[in-house]
């Protein structure tokens, strides 16, 4: 029951809603309707707000867009301006530079103005003082003669008036006495004139003569040196003389030698000429033994041997007298020739000075090209006599053509240049490719050139020296082999005991070391920087004259330091604390250092200082450090305040300086060092000090090998 | 005005080296390398710096042994040919390291990009022929080109003259020859200067040369601004010295940049790491070992060596540019407050073959100086001597001491215990040759040949490389043998003309081998 009362409620209320409903969606819908046109009418006017906020900002887009190209035509005009601004900036700067050099080469010259112009000045000044001065004493002269004009005029007036005074009257007597005196003074006085006359014309004479003394003196003084160089003439005259003396002697031996030859001659003439005879007899004989046909056949046979063996031995012999009389010929030419040499003095020492210098002397540039009409054959012309006589000899000739094979003998050999001798890092070679190289390489023009070999120099008189640093020298040198000969020659048996050597010659402090050499050689020397050199060769022996063979070319070393000078424009001019800052910056730390030591501009200050440093260190007198190389002293005082150990310090000086060192440890107190420096060359000194910290050594990056600044320790472990 | 000016100066210069009586020279390499690695890349950089508007300014000096074999049409046919073989290897190579070693795939990949473009620029562009891509840069304003000495001969330690004359007037002559105009300035052979150089160059019509730092600072009298400034010897002629503080920041094996860890290894290379068979194809007939410059490790310091990575190793070039640049500005501020306001001239001189081959970075290092330079500041300016010069700004009188850049200073080495033997013979030579140019005047063709060949003969012969190669060690035998080879083909051809038996086909032969300076004329040696 209940259920169906349910359902009819149900169903009824269904009906209810099926037949309300569209009543009801009607009426709520148009709420809706109204409610949504309400909503979009709300939109509509958001939306209208939000358009005219996007108009707004379009406009203020635009506004701001034409304001941006306006600042953008102003910032294009000021580009453009500001270029023109930087171009005419760097114009006025050029400007600037050309003027500033002017202006630097010209505050010079203005300097020397201003300074003349002061001086000028105060010329003016002195002369205007002077002016006023004689102004002033030009009025006061004429005020004074203002007065006595008017003294005068009284004096006449009252002269008229009194002139029968008895003080006129006693003047008038005065004066007349006075006149009377004069007139004896005034003979006296014209005498003393002539006096002072006389006596100022005796000062003149005397004053000349004292010029001409002088001169006198100055001659004597000339003369004195021309009788030294006499001397010395006379000494070098003594030495031509003894040089003469020798070549006589070997004329009086050549002479005494040919006269042996002659006899020997005689004699080889005479051996000759028996021989002749022996030959006529022998031939004679065999001419018998022919004849004698019926002996033996033994007999015969050995006859013949015997003739022949004579004849073989004639043969020699005849060949021993033709070379004999041949080097007689060549000895008289010799003899002839040192004859005419000896026929006058002056020739003879013309001889000796062509032997003792020219002959060494004269270097291959002398040897002449000429050429021979038609075959344009260059042929060497030989200096002297003597080597022309022994060139033309039949020795010298076998000896060239001894020597001419050597020239042009090539070796067969071929070898390919530089290739790695590693045989493990090659593979196989093709066999063909192999032979078609080898068969290129067996023509003569590829042999000529495969083998390089370098050739024989000439052996003349040459000396070269030359620099590899500041601090060493090479010397190579080549002496002709006659040299000996002609030296020999020159002072036949006396020659003996000189021996070839090479003189060292420091042409800065003339001095020269000496040493024996062969005839032809190389050396290295160890010398001093800034110094200038040559060597020579020559004969030497003790006590007697040097017979120089040839000389080099001079060389100087360069200094191995910076400049001591200034240079004196002001313009260049740079002090020396500025200059070792200079060298400081770049990079030449150790000679910023040493240049800092100068408390003035010359070395000689800079070791004073270095002394003064060591003293006050160890307590040692400053003299007792001019012992030592001042460089080095200095050197080890940039190490110890460079943190170097005192090892490597030890290691690194020389042997005196080092046993010093070991015995003052208190040198090797860096802070004590610095506070001394500092001390005495000021505060800024550290500077230099701190540069030496941070160079490296010279080891580069590649096959180059690149100089960095010097320094003792460079590279020590600190 | 800048704060400071900075001069980089380029020393590119190899001995003649040119072998035509063999197919193959291990040493011609020497050439070939330095082409890939250095002058290729350098003329690269600089033309693309150009190209950009980044305004370098550099000063080379491309030495005349060095422009004779650019030009020459068989060392070039020979480089062709070399560069071809390496682009095969570096190809090969990839494959290979594909399967057994791919941590070197980028490097390798970074060698076949290198000689690919190289080969592109060698036959395209240059057409196979440098000198005209110098010739270039120096006509657009990036390279101010310098001369050397004809051969490199070191001057203090020539006898005469005459042959110290020559060495400068046949390098201008050449110069002219291959840039067409005359030399402002010359790199003076190893910096050696001694007094009276001055006046040969002044002769020469040269305004310039290079020396070392000590030829001013030991100068007479003090110099003013120390290395920072040049000065003019009595006769005009300026000096230019090297910079010690930048000359140890990129050159010092201790604290140089091209030390970095991060750097290529120049002395590890597949011609030595690889099987031997393997590599065969690529080397010379005689199938010897040897560099052929594809390197896969970088820099590092213990064992076993790390791959290169070229990217971190461009990174690292430009942070030391950005460095170098960083301390110029500050060492000008220092100079310039120590000299009065005085601007600073810093002058930088390096052998050429530093950048690219022995620091394979070398050339990026180059391209990011210069573009931080001109983008990044305001102080520092590069400049060329030359440009100083024509600035007007006021230099100090001084006469520079002797001196060179080698090891100590000096001469030494040079001339020292190894090498004495060398003078005696070159002396003489350089004596007899101002006696025949003296001697021979009116003369056949055959005979001038054979007086210009033994002109050449001689020249070759002083060249300075021999001495230093045999007092570095490096490669002695080769040295010696080419200052004899020298020597001998001079002694060959002095005998000729003494006896008036010219042997034309062996004079030919000479001729064509050693072929330097086509334009000479013995007659320079007279005196």
């Amino acid at each position: 029951m209940q259920l169906e009362q349910l359902f009819t409620a149900f169903a009824g209320f269904a009906v209810a809603w099926i037949l309300a409903y569209p009543t009801y969606n009607w009426f709520f819908g148009r709420k809706k309707v109204s409610l949504y046109k309400s909503i979009i009418e709300s939109y509509r006017y958001e939306v209208d707000i939000v358009n005219n906020h996007y108009e707004k900002l379009r406009l203020e887009k635009a506004e701001q867009d034409r304001q941006f190209y306006e600042l953008q035509t102003q910032n294009e005009s000021l580009s453009t301006s500001l270029e023109k601004r930087q171009t005419l900036l760097i114009e006025r700067e050029s400007q600037m530079k050309k003027f500033s050099s002017q202006n630097g080469e010209t505050e010079g010259k203005a300097e020397g103005l201003r300074q003349e112009v002061f001086r000028k000045t105060e010329q003016l000044d002195v002369l205007h003082r002077q002016v006023q001065q004689k102004t002033a004493q030009i009025q006061r002269y004429e005020q004074e003669l203002e007065h006595q004009k008017s003294l005068v005029a009284q004096l006449q007036l009252k002269s008229s008036d009194s002139a029968n005074s008895p003080i006129l009257v006693e003047k008038n007597k005065q004066i007349a006495s006075l006149h009377t005196q004069l007139s004896i003074l005034l003979p006296l006085e014209s005498k003393f004139l002539t006096q002072t006359n006389e006596i100022n014309e005796l000062r003149t004479q005397k004053q000349r003569l004292q010029e001409i003394l002088g001169e006198k003196d100055e001659k004597i003084d000339r003369l004195k040196e021309g009788c030294e160089s006499c001397n010395t003439k006379v000494l070098q005259l003594n030495e031509e003389a003894e040089q003469i003396g020798a070549l006589i002697n070997e004329n009086i031996n050549l002479r005494k030698e040919s006269e042996k030859y002659a006899e020997r001659l005689k004699t080889a003439e005479t051996e000759f000429e028996e021989l002749k005879k022996q030959s006529k007899r022998i031939e004679q004989n065999l001419v018998e033994s022919v004849q004698s046909a019926d002996e033996t056949e033994n007999d015969l046979t050995a006859q013949t041997i015997d003739t022949n063996n004579d004849m073989a031995r004639k043969k020699t012999v005849k060949q021993e007298i033709i070379t004999e009389k041949e080097e007689t010929i060549l000895l008289k030419t010799e003899i002839k020739t040192n004859q005419t040499a000896k026929s006058s003095d002056k020739e003879t020492s013309a001889k000796i000075e062509n032997v003792s210098s020219d002959a060494f002397i004269a270097e291959d540039s002398t040897k002449k090209h000429t050429r021979k009409s038609g075959s344009k054959k260059a042929a060497k012309i030989d200096d002297y006599e003597i080597e022309e006589t022994e060139s033309k000899s039949k020795k010298a000739v076998k000896a060239e053509k001894e020597i001419e094979p050597e020239k042009t003998e090539i070796e067969p050999k071929v070898k390919v240049l530089n290739k790695t001798e590693d045989e493990n890092t090659k593979a196989e070679v093709e066999p063909e490719e192999l032979d078609e190289e080898a068969k290129k390489r067996e023509t003569p023009i590829f042999k000529a050139l495969a083998e390089p070999k370098l050739p024989e120099l000439d052996k003349g008189n040459r000396l070269f020296l030359q620099m590899q640093s500041p601090t060493r020298i090479f010397f190579y040198w080549t002496v002709k082999t006659n040299a000996y000969k002609t030296l020999q020659k020159a002072f036949g048996e006396n020659a003996g005991g000189y021996i070839l050597v090479a003189k060292l010659q420091n042409l800065s402090n003339k001095t020269e070391d000496i040493f024996p050499i062969d005839v032809e050689g190389s050396a290295w020397f160890d010398v001093p920087d800034n110094t200038k050199f040559q060597t020579e060769v020559g004969f030497f022996a003790p006590s007697r004259p040097f017979v120089r063979v040839a000389f080099s070319n001079k060389l100087k070393t360069p200094r191995m330091a910076p400049s001591p000078n200034v240079d004196n424009s002001p313009v260049w001019n740079v002090s020396t604390m500025q200059f070792a800052e200079v060298l400081e910056a770049s990079g030449y730390s150790q000679d910023a250092f040493e240049v800092a030591m100068q408390v003035d501009e010359s070395s000689e200050d800079s070791n004073k200082a270095t002394e003064v440093i060591y003293s006050r260190i160890s307590g040692e007198n400053e003299a007792y450090f001019a012992k030592f190389e001042m460089s080095e002293l200095r050197s080890v005082l940039l190490g110890i305040v460079s943190g170097i150990s005192l090892a490597v310090i030890l290691e690194k000086v020389s042997g005196e300086l080092s046993a010093w060192l070991s015995e003052n440890p208190q040198v090797f107190e860096p802070q004590n060092v610095m506070t001394i420096l500092q001390e005495t060359f000021g505060e800024d000194f550290g500077k230099f000090v701190e540069g030496t910290k941070t160079q490296t050594a010279g080891v580069v990056f590649g096959a180059s090998s690149i100089n960095f600044p010097k320094s003792r320790f460079a590279g020590s472990s600190r | 005005m800048p704060t400071g000016y900075f001069s980089l100066i380029l020393h590119a210069h190899l001995p003649f080296v040119r072998h035509p009586e063999y197919p193959e020279f291990l040493e011609e390499d020497w050439l070939y390398e330095a082409i890939t690695e250095v002058y290729l890349p350098l003329i690269f950089i600089f033309q693309r710096l150009h190209e950009s508007g980044a305004k370098p300014r550099v000063a080379m000096n491309v030495s005349p042994p060095l422009c004779e074999m650019l030009a020459d049409e068989l060392l070039q046919e020979r480089y062709t040919r070399h560069a071809e073989n390496l682009l095969a290897l570096s190809i090969k190579e990839l494959e290979r390291v594909k399967r057994e070693e791919p941590q070197f795939i980028e490097v390798v990949q970074m060698y076949i990009d290198t000689f690919s473009a190289s080969l592109d620029l060698w036959n395209n562009r240059y057409k196979r022929n440098l000198i005209n891509a110098f010739r270039e840069l120096q006509d657009c304003g990036v390279l101010e080109i310098i001369t050397c000495g004809a051969t490199h001969g070191f001057q203090p330690l020539i006898s005469t003259r005459e042959s110290r004359k020559a060495q400068i007037q046949i390098a201008a002559d050449n110069y002219r020859k291959h840039f067409g105009r005359n030399p402002r300035g010359i790199w003076l052979p190893e910096c050696a200067y001694e007094h009276g150089v001055e006046d040969l160059l002044k002769d020469a019509g040269i305004e310039y040369f290079i020396g070392d730092t000590h030829a001013i600072l030991y100068g007479e009298p003090r110099p003013k601004y120390g290395v920072h400034a040049p000065v003019r010897c009595p006769n005009g002629t300026a000096v230019f010295c090297r910079d010690i503080e930048t000359s140890q920041q990129v050159w010092s094996s201790e604290v140089g940049y091209p030390g970095d860890p991060f750097y290529r290894e120049f002395y590890r290379d597949v011609g030595w790491d690889l099987p031997l068979d393997y590599l065969k194809p690529h080397l010379h007939k005689d199938a010897t070992r040897r560099h052929l410059g594809l390197k896969y490790y970088r820099i590092t310091k213990s064992e076993p060596k790390q791959p290169y990575i070229p990217a971190i190793a461009t990174e690292k070039s430009a942070s030391h540019a950005a460095h170098f640049i960083g301390e110029r500005i500050k060492q000008a501020h220092e100079l310039r407050a120590l000299n009065d306001g005085h601007p600073p001239l810093v002058v930088s001189p390096y052998d050429a073959e530093l950048y690219g081959h022995w620091w394979f970075e070398g050339p990026q290092f180059i391209d990011y100086l210069f573009r931080k330079l001109h983008y990044d500041q305001n102080e520092i300016e590069a400049v060329t001597p030359g440009d100083y010069l024509d600035s007007g700004i006021p230099i100090q009188t001084q006469q520079p001491s002797a001196s060179s850049w080698g090891e100590k200073g000096y001469f030494k080495v040079w001339l020292n215990e190894g090498t004495a033997w060398m003078y005696p013979f070159a002396h003489d030579a350089e004596r007899k040759m101002t006696e025949v140019a003296n001697f021979y005047d009116e003369i056949s063709d055959l005979e001038r040949r054979c007086l210009n060949q033994l002109a050449r003969e001689l020249l070759l012969a002083q060249s300075s490389d021999w001495a230093f190669q045999i007092y570095q060690g490096t490669t002695v035998q080769y040295a010696a043998n080419r200052f004899k080879m020298h020597i001998h083909r001079f002694g060959l051809l002095y005998e000729m003309l003494q006896t008036s038996e010219i042997n034309e086909e062996l004079l030919a032969e000479i001729e064509s081998r050693d072929n330097i300076f086509q334009e000479i004329d013995y007659r320079i040696y007279r005196s």
